[in-house]
């Protein structure tokens, strides 16, 4: 499903280059729930912006559903994200401007999906925010933006995932009850879910635990969920040094 | 689609305080222009309508000789002719009147017309208390006077006044009086019976005029006319009008005023344009988040800039709406300001055609001024809802910005070519504001460069308002053009008003003299100066008058090609023509050419007047042959005139359409005229007129003071009109320069709440903003104003060509205004942050 060959990015910071992920090999299976922890600076939201399309690497390819996505133009890219891709992102990132409902309804709005109305409705029912619906964001709890941003995200049925610190702007009892909704959610819809966290009970939860330190992965490890699961495919992990 | 249009509207909806000063501009904008623009085209209906009126037939047929034989038998052809429905004739003079029953009274000038039982062929004469005008009444030296002129002679119906060598009796006041183009002359009217008026008048120089007035059939005005050029061609000495042609010089007068007023809503539109370009700036910069998640969310370039940009055009139509709403009101107040300064009703109200012009106007202003900032989305990257700060990252050139931009210079050229109804003024005004627009760019670049380098400054307060201009999210450049534009067109306006009213001041200066003497012949010029001398207390002006005709002109270089004959017709034949060493007049400048030396000429040499409008204008180097009594003279046009624009009814006596230099023709016969500053109305003024009168009887007189007075009048209302445009502008432009300046506030607000937090007092705060706003007022203020002398220098040489003079207390005005703004703006717009607790602010961000 997402596949990563040699990919590396370097920026450029005043006179200097600064490699902030290295050739990295992945290749993540329809379905599977992986969890990429490590410290600050390690370059996991690098590789999950990467992933989303949102920043082109330096070299390498990147395939989402068979498709290279290194050398798609910005237009393209955004909607292959619209019909594939859904985000969460630590700070919400709702827009302000719109409802809860209305945050829910703009990607089926914009990839034109039918009877989206009455689909934002039941996604607002399912993350149980009926009664929310016509509130603004800076109405809503942080909890309560966060389930938003899970239905926005699921609205279009992605077959990605991608969610950056889903709870990281959560106390631990909404972050666990945000997190257990998405793992519901992901598990109901068998979406293919990359989390970015910091936080290592909740990447227990998921079928695999990828490392990153100093933008290299480290570690890549099945967990027991993963096992009894038995993925659809295998999967496979190495850095550059082993390539 | 439909995500567009909602997205839009769900915007607007969150958005409507923020875009308040969009929707603003735009209905300012919208509202001047059709606003303006209704009112002339009101008034160019009213002149349609009034035009047949005002000249009381369709073709006239004038002679200021009487007429020969053959010009009456062609005008006799055509009295059964079928293009005309009926005719008439009108004989007219200028003459003295004065009260059979108080013979001390001084005499007044009027016109006499003698008409016939047929006139007026259009319109009718209204009589004061209801009484209806029978022609019958000025049978048997009746005579009907204007009401005014009854109660300046203090005559009631049935007193006797004298007229020439007669004595009428008052049979009736007119009120209102159609054939004000019928022998056209600024003196109050009165009516006899044709038998009556060779006998009324005084059998004195040029004194008569003798009018054949048509009324053409239905739609034959024009042939008429046609046919009776043609067969009048071959003859000598007469005119021939049309009522359309008062009609195009009432609608010339009306399109240089419709191009002044254009003018005003130019500026204000580009004004308006200039508050939608930074509104559009700052409200894209604070919805880049939002940008970057519609983005992430699926939304390519054409979704999300499709959104904004629905929304853009949703402002500008329902902005539009206002503005006409805010026209419909203007209309109302400019009809009023006008009322009496025009010869006709002007109509308040607006026009269908006016108001489809203002919208289509707004909702182009709308997108050329709010496009560049909304191609920026393009630019967005989704990535910034990861990373916050991706300054850093340079940039390619952007070819289709750069294409875009080229394409609204060009739109623009077109609209305010097309608002101007001048490409010239229209590439002057484009030329500015793209001169002036990359200048204020360079200093902005410049500026933040310098500072850059200046991190040494010794205080704290420095330090920060310096450092606010160049440190990442600064507006510098976007306050250095929107001020800096703004200041450049308020001031040019202020600029052209300041020299439009010195014009029409000089003219005021001129009704000073208000006694003019006609005919005086060449033994009683001393002893009328002496009489001027010893009543009026100062020498009278008097010049020498001769009669030229015209019979040739030769163009320049080569004098091979001779004028044709259709056109010096429409040039003129006779003329009454003077010579004089000076122009002594400061109404008029020499644009072409160079005036001659006080000396006598070796060759005969003339300054002719140059007359916007007129077919054929002689240029400096054509050969202008006249006929004289006795022989004819070769003359070289050695310069060219013009005259400032203004009402000047009276001084056109004393106005020379072409001057000659001293040398050519002192030996010609001679009359001569003269002006002079009179008493003051009483004793005196009415003394010296009756000795005018009695020592000088062929002399006429003309006293003109009441007429300097209507004059006046008329002058200061233009002025308030002039005033009202100004203040207009100026208020349209602190409006929308407020807006522009308060809306960069964002950015400020953020970094002040964290000085507070950190123990700033308010003082520091204002300080810091101070130093910030201040170095930016003063760089856009003397930009701006700089560029305004550039741009009224421009269009008034090369755009209206007019006279200007530099009034540098209106650039320093402008710069000081500029600086006083934005300070003030700049401390108010972080009042905010001043008076509340810093927290709201930081927890907004």
């Amino acid at each position: 499903m997402i596949d990563l060959a040699n990919v590396s990015k370097t920026v450029t910071s005043g006179s200097e280059k600064l490699t902030i992920l290295h050739a990295v090999y992945l290749s993540i299976p329809r379905g599977q729930f992986v969890a990429v922890v490590g410290p600050s600076g390690s370059g996991k939201s690098t590789l999950l912006s990467l992933v989303a399309g949102l920043d082109y690497p330096t070299t390498g390819d990147i395939r989402l559903d068979g498709e290279c996505i290194t050398q798609m133009k910005e237009d393209k890219l955004a909607r292959l994200r619209g019909v594939k891709v859904g985000f969460i992102f630590q700070s919400f990132h709702l827009i302000t401007s719109l409802t809860a409902y209305e945050n829910i309804l703009v990607p089926m709005e914009i990839a034109g999906l039918p009877r989206a109305r009455e689909r934002a409705q039941l996604l607002l029912d399912e993350v149980g925010l009926r009664e929310r619906g016509h509130h603004y964001p800076s109405q809503l709890s942080g909890g309560e933006q966060q389930r938003v941003a899970i239905a926005r995200a699921f609205s279009n049925n992605p077959a990605i995932l991608l969610a950056d610190e889903p709870t990281g702007n959560l106390d631990s009892k909404n972050g666990g009850r945000v997190f257990d909704l998405l793992v519901k959610l992901n598990r109901d819809r068998s979406t293919t879910l990359l989390l970015v966290t910091h936080d290592h009970a909740l990447a227990s939860q998921a079928d695999r635990v990828i490392s990153l330190n100093e933008g290299r992965i480290v570690s890549d490890e099945a967990t027991g969920r993963m096992a009894d699961a038995a993925p659809e495919s295998d999967s496979t992990l190495h850095t550059a040094e082993e390539a | 689609m439909k995500f567009i249009l909602n997205m839009a509207w769900r915007e607007m909806r969150a958005s409507w305080r923020r875009l308040s000063l969009f929707f603003l501009c735009i209905a300012i904008g919208v509202g001047s222009i059709v606003s303006l623009r209704s009112m002339v085209q009101n008034m160019r209906a009213a002149v349609g309508r009034d035009a047949r009126v005002m000249y009381a037939c369709d073709v006239q047929v004038g002679s200021n000789q009487p007429w020969t034989p053959e010009v009456e038998a062609v005008v006799a052809r055509y009295f059964d002719s079928p293009l005309v429905a009926a005719h008439t004739e009108v004989k007219g003079t200028q003459t003295m009147i004065r009260s059979v029953k108080d013979p001390n009274a001084p005499p007044i000038m009027v016109l006499l017309l003698g008409v016939q039982e047929q006139y007026p062929l259009y319109g009718e004469i209204q009589l004061t208390d209801g009484a209806r005008y029978a022609h019958s009444m000025l049978r048997g030296y009746g005579i009907l006077l204007t009401s005014g002129l009854m109660t300046q002679l203090g005559l009631k119906i049935g007193d006797e006044v004298n007229l020439g060598l007669l004595t009428f009796t008052v049979r009736g006041a007119i009120e209102n009086m159609p054939g004000y183009g019928v022998i056209s002359r600024p003196l109050p009217r009165v009516l006899v019976d044709y038998a009556d008026a060779p006998e009324a008048g005084l059998t004195i120089f040029d004194s008569f005029m003798w009018a054949r007035l048509f009324k053409a059939r239905e739609g034959k005005d024009q042939a008429l006319r046609r046919q009776l050029e043609r067969d009048l061609r071959p003859h000598r000495s007469y005119w021939l009008g049309s009522f359309r042609g008062m009609q195009n010089f009432a609608n010339q007068v009306l399109e240089r005023m419709e191009a002044q007023l254009s003018l005003a809503g130019l500026v204000i539109l580009i004004l308006g344009g200039i508050g939608i370009s930074s509104v559009t700036r700052v409200f894209i910069q604070q919805k880049m988040k939002t940008i970057a998640i519609l983005k992430c969310l699926g939304g390519d370039n054409r979704h999300v800039l499709g959104a904004y940009l629905a929304q853009a055009l949703a402002l500008c139509v329902v902005g539009s709406l206002l503005g006409l709403l805010f026209a419909g009101a203007m209309t109302l107040v400019i009809a009023r300001l006008f009322d009496g300064v025009l010869p006709f009703q002007v109509e308040a109200g607006l026009t269908w055609r006016a108001a489809l012009q203002g919208i289509g106007v707004g909702a182009l202003v709308t997108l050329l001024f709010s496009l560049p900032s909304l191609l920026e989305i393009r630019l967005v990257k989704p990535m910034l809802v990861m990373r916050q700060n991706m300054a850093g990252e340079k940039r390619r050139i952007d070819w289709l910005s750069l294409g875009v931009g080229l394409l609204i210079v060009l739109a623009l050229f077109a609209l305010t070519s097309y608002q101007a109804s001048s490409l010239r003024i229209g590439g002057i005004f484009i030329g500015m504001l793209v001169g002036t627009a990359l200048v204020l760019n360079l200093i902005g670049a410049g500026l933040m460069r310098l500072l850059r380098r200046a991190r040494r400054l010794p205080s704290f307060v420095l330090r920060q308002g310096v450092g606010s201009l160049y440190r990442p999210g600064n507006q510098t450049k976007m306050i250095l053009i929107a001020v800096g534009l703004g200041t450049l067109f308020v001031t040019a306006m202020r600029l052209h008003q300041a020299n439009l009213k010195r014009e029409l001041n000089v003219d005021l200066s001129l009704a000073a003299a208000d006694m003019y003497l006609f005919d005086i012949q060449i033994d009683q010029r001393q002893a009328v100066e002496e009489t001027v001398m010893r009543l009026a207390g100062a020498a009278p002006e008097i010049i020498p008058v001769v009669r030229a005709r015209l019979v040739e002109i030769k163009r320049a270089p080569d004098y091979s090609q001779p004028l044709k004959r259709a056109d010096l017709n429409k040039f003129g034949r006779e003329h009454r023509v003077t010579y004089k060493s000076d122009l002594a007049r400061d109404d008029e400048t020499v644009v072409a050419g160079k005036l001659w030396e006080p000396t006598p000429g070796a060759e005969p040499e003339v300054s002719v007047e140059y007359i916007q409008g007129r077919d054929y204008n002689p240029a400096v180097g054509d050969l202008m042959i006249f006929d004289l009594t006795e022989r004819c003279i070769a003359a070289k046009v050695t310069s060219v005139r013009r005259r400032m624009e203004g009402f000047s009814v009276t001084s056109d006596y004393f106005r020379f359409g072409i001057i000659f230099r001293p040398g050519a023709l002192e030996d010609e016969p001679q009359i001569f005229a003269s002006a002079f500053k009179g008493p003051p109305p009483g004793a005196h003024r009415a003394q010296l007129q009756r000795e005018l009168v009695d020592s000088f009887p062929n002399v006429l007189s003309l006293d003109v003071y009441d007429h300097a007075a209507v004059i006046r009048k008329k002058l200061n209302d233009v002025s308030l009109a002039v005033n009202f445009l100004s203040v207009f502008v100026f208020l349209c432009g602190v409006l929308i320069l407020t807006g522009s300046v308060a809306m960069t506030k964002i950015h400020r607000l953020y970094e002040a709440a964290i000085l507070k937090t950190l123990g700033a007092e308010k003082k520091l705060i204002v300080y810091i903003t101070l130093i910030e706003y201040g170095v930016l007022g003063l760089l856009a203020g003397v930009t701006g104003s700089t560029a305004a002398i550039a741009l009224t220098w421009l269009y008034s040489k090369y755009g209206v060509k007019a006279p200007w003079q530099l009034i540098p207390s209106i650039n320093l005005i402008g710069v000081a205004a500029a600086l006083l703004l934005v300070m003030t703006v700049g401390v108010f717009s972080n009042w905010e942050v001043m008076t509340k607790k810093p927290l709201g602010i930081l927890r907004e961000e």
